[in-house]
């Protein structure tokens, strides 16, 4: 674990040194997962979350959260699109020099779509020449199975689903083959693929606390429901209640597994891995 | 003199005479415009940037890359099948082959009023009433962060090999439902998987899928399609074994849409009986077709700070090559990564070439030494969202 530290110093270091100075202006930029969101901050971070990570910023007002729709597929205009817009805008209006980047779940998906496809879009190398690293919290980089279980079954419920808009692209796009395939040839970063051009640091939600009578479960505002009761059965024995844990270190590097570092040796279940919950905010407030 | 032929010369440990460095491409070009799109596809465009962008970046040496994409490999313990208000207030008969078993029932419709709860079902297993051990609501199990749909509602029995009789209670109407069955723990287990990640344009797409007990494959009958990333179905598939036992399907690809509505995928059903026990196991996996508006024409040209490749282009629009730019460690004669490199620009129809940047600075400071080439060099078109064409082995610097 040292050694990861060791490593992001390192990055840190040079890409103040390749800004010329040591007072770059840093910025934090936070990206939501799956979701049409209009109002992140509140709804998707909450803001207990947002405000006590930002204080790791020389000027707390250095932050954008991000609202797009990641209903859509990464490359999308209104997804992708709109991200590289309101990053630009942070960007230019803040004079950032220096971003961290952090995702959550499918956000990581996009930022990866940014780093790996770099020509797709003449905004795309502006941004990521100011990106410091990514810090991707429980990334669907190898999609899920419960994406395949909502998605696949007959002709009927994936073409009637769609027309009643039970389903988005963002979760078709994020079933395991469906993301195999992106990984393999439109994505960076995975295992036997070029790295991407910045770091892209894993943090990863390894089991879930369902004991009714632990307060934790609570964490986040998220009660711990019988409903991962029946997720669990798609997953395997190491995963949020959502992804497995081979999704989410299926690209980049792992920072650290939940239960290294939470307060309490605690789990980090899907939901609590984008709250403020057991020391996370603080972990990503001094990584600014 | 021109930096990159400098760096290259210098970095040539083999050559006592500078020579102009030329690049080659490794593998025949098939330089014919036959099979190239002409004419408007109907698929939708999602990049139509006119701006060129180019872009590369370090690698770093250590990095072990694999260029052959190799295909996903499904493998399933779940079927589906569909069922309506009728049905299920009547009883549907489900196959299990024992143990814990999920179910879960979605309707098929945006009628906010449906709506079931435990108390509604009952579940006979081979004839005997069995106990819910889980059942989860709408609400619950979207707060897992999976998408599961509207009134969909799950729940969890521990069942003896053979059927359950699922009975909604106090339902009617002819809403369409489907019933989605997982035996997490089963020995039984659907495998499918393309030949390839990426097929040619009209090139046969070869799926094989067996289903398992354990370690041993047993017969069973199997259907299945193929649909297009516009949901459009290309055709069935007729499985037969092969003489090692594996199903195949051979179906032709007759690729002309591009990936921006989704991929092409594979449904399989298979249905057998093993022991005295029915097995139902549905599978999907996914794949790509090159699109073909476009080819490599086999010019190469340097220039100072870029390789421009030749592209003979059948219909206008955004296109990138990206490659992987290596050279020779002197110790180990092996080849290493440099950087990745890539470039995109619009190109209308006809002869084009795309320029390609290689940062002599980073060629120099790697340390690595001749012959140099550019690994994995990729087609696509940008405005399809779709691969083109791929030469893993490249170009060589010389």
């Amino acid at each position: 674990m040292k050694f990861i530290h060791l490593i992001k110093y390192a990055v840190l270091i040079t890409a103040l040194f390749a800004i010329g100075n040591a007072s770059a202006a840093t910025g934090l930029a936070l990206v939501h997962g799956t979701g049409h969101q209009t109002n992140a901050a509140n709804d998707y971070w909450q803001w207990d979350m947002v405000n006590s990570v930002r204080q790791g910023l020389s000027n707390q007002n250095n932050y954008v959260v991000i609202n797009c729709n990641f209903e859509k597929y990464m490359w999308d205009s209104a997804a992708s699109g709109c991200l590289a817009t309101q990053l630009t805008n942070f960007i230019n209006s803040k004079g950032i020099t220096d971003l961290v980047v952090v995702t959550h779940s499918n956000g990581g998906n996009m930022m990866r779509w940014i780093m790996s496809n770099p020509t797709w879009d003449s905004r795309y190398p502006n941004i990521i020449s100011k990106i410091r690293w990514v810090n991707a919290l429980a990334p669907s980089s190898k999609g899920t199975p419960l994406a395949n279980a909502v998605m696949q079954g007959n002709i009927f419920e994936s073409a009637l689903g769609w027309l009643l808009g039970y389903k988005s692209d963002a979760v078709r796009m994020q079933q395991t083959s469906w993301m195999d395939y992106y990984n393999g040839s439109w994505l960076l970063g995975t295992s036997g693929r070029p790295s991407l051009p910045k770091g892209f640091w894993n943090v990863v939600g390894t089991d879930v606390e369902t004991a009714f009578w632990d307060g934790d479960s609570y964490c986040g505002g998220y009660a711990l429901n019988v409903g991962l009761e029946i997720t669990q059965n798609w997953l395997n024995s190491c995963s949020d209640g959502f992804l497995e844990c081979s999704s989410q270190e299926g690209a980049g590097s792992t920072w650290f597994r939940d239960t290294s570092r939470m307060n309490g040796s605690e789990p980090l279940s899907h939901n609590q891995s984008r709250r403020k919950c057991f020391g996370l905010d603080t972990i990503l407030r001094n990584d600014l | 003199m021109k930096n990159i032929i400098k760096t290259l010369a210098l970095f040539t440990i083999t050559t006592s005479v500078y020579a102009d460095p030329k690049a080659q491409w490794t593998a025949d070009i098939d330089v014919s415009k036959s099979g190239l799109i002409s004419t408007h596809i109907n698929s939708p465009q999602v990049n139509t940037n006119k701006d060129a962008v180019s872009f590369s970046y370090k690698l770093e040496q250590t990095e072990k890359l694999e260029f052959d994409v190799k295909p996903f490999i499904e493998q399933s313990k779940q079927y589906w099948i569909d069922s309506t208000g009728n049905k299920l207030i009547n009883g549907i008969s489900l196959p299990v082959s024992g143990g814990d078993t999920v179910i879960r029932i979605s309707p098929l419709s945006n009628d906010k009023s449906i709506h079931i709860d435990a108390s509604m079902i009952k579940i006979k297993n081979n004839g005997q009433l069995k106990s819910i051990n889980v059942f989860a609501d709408a609400d619950q199990l979207k707060a897992t962060g999976a998408a599961f749909s509207e009134n969909s509602i799950a729940l969890k029995v521990k069942a003896d090999a053979g059927k359950l009789n699922l009975k909604v209670d106090n339902y009617t109407g002819d809403t369409p439902f489907v019933v989605h069955v997982l035996e997490p723990k089963s020995n039984y287990v659907l495998t499918l998987k393309t030949s390839k990640a990426t097929y040619n344009a009209n090139q046969n797409i070869t799926i094989a899928t067996d289903l398992f007990n354990g370690e041993t494959k047993i017969s069973a009958d199997l259907q299945g399609y193929i649909n297009r990333p516009d949901g459009s179905v290309l055709g069935n598939l007729k499985f037969t074994q092969d003489n090692q036992g594996k199903y195949v399907a051979d179906i032709d690809a007759m690729g002309s849409q591009g990936l921006a509505q989704g991929l092409w995928e594979v449904h399989v059903f298979a249905k057998s009986e093993d022991k005295g026990i029915e097995i139902l196991r549905d599978a999907q996996t996914s794949f790509a077709v090159n699109l073909n508006t476009a080819k490599f024409d086999g010019q190469l040209k340097m220039s100072d700070t870029s390789l421009k490749i030749g592209v003979q282009v059948g219909l206008q629009g955004r296109y990138e090559v990206r490659g992987v730019l290596m050279g020779t460690d002197s110790q180990s004669l092996e080849l290493k990564p440099i950087a990745m490199t890539m470039s995109a620009a619009w190109l209308n129809k006809g002869v084009q070439e795309l320029d390609l940047p290689i940062d002599t600075k980073m060629l120099h400071d790697s340390g690595l030494i001749a012959p140099f080439s550019i690994k994995n060099v990729q087609l696509t078109n940008q405005t399809y969202l779709a691969p083109v064409q791929t030469i893993k082995s490249g170009i060589n610097l010389l």
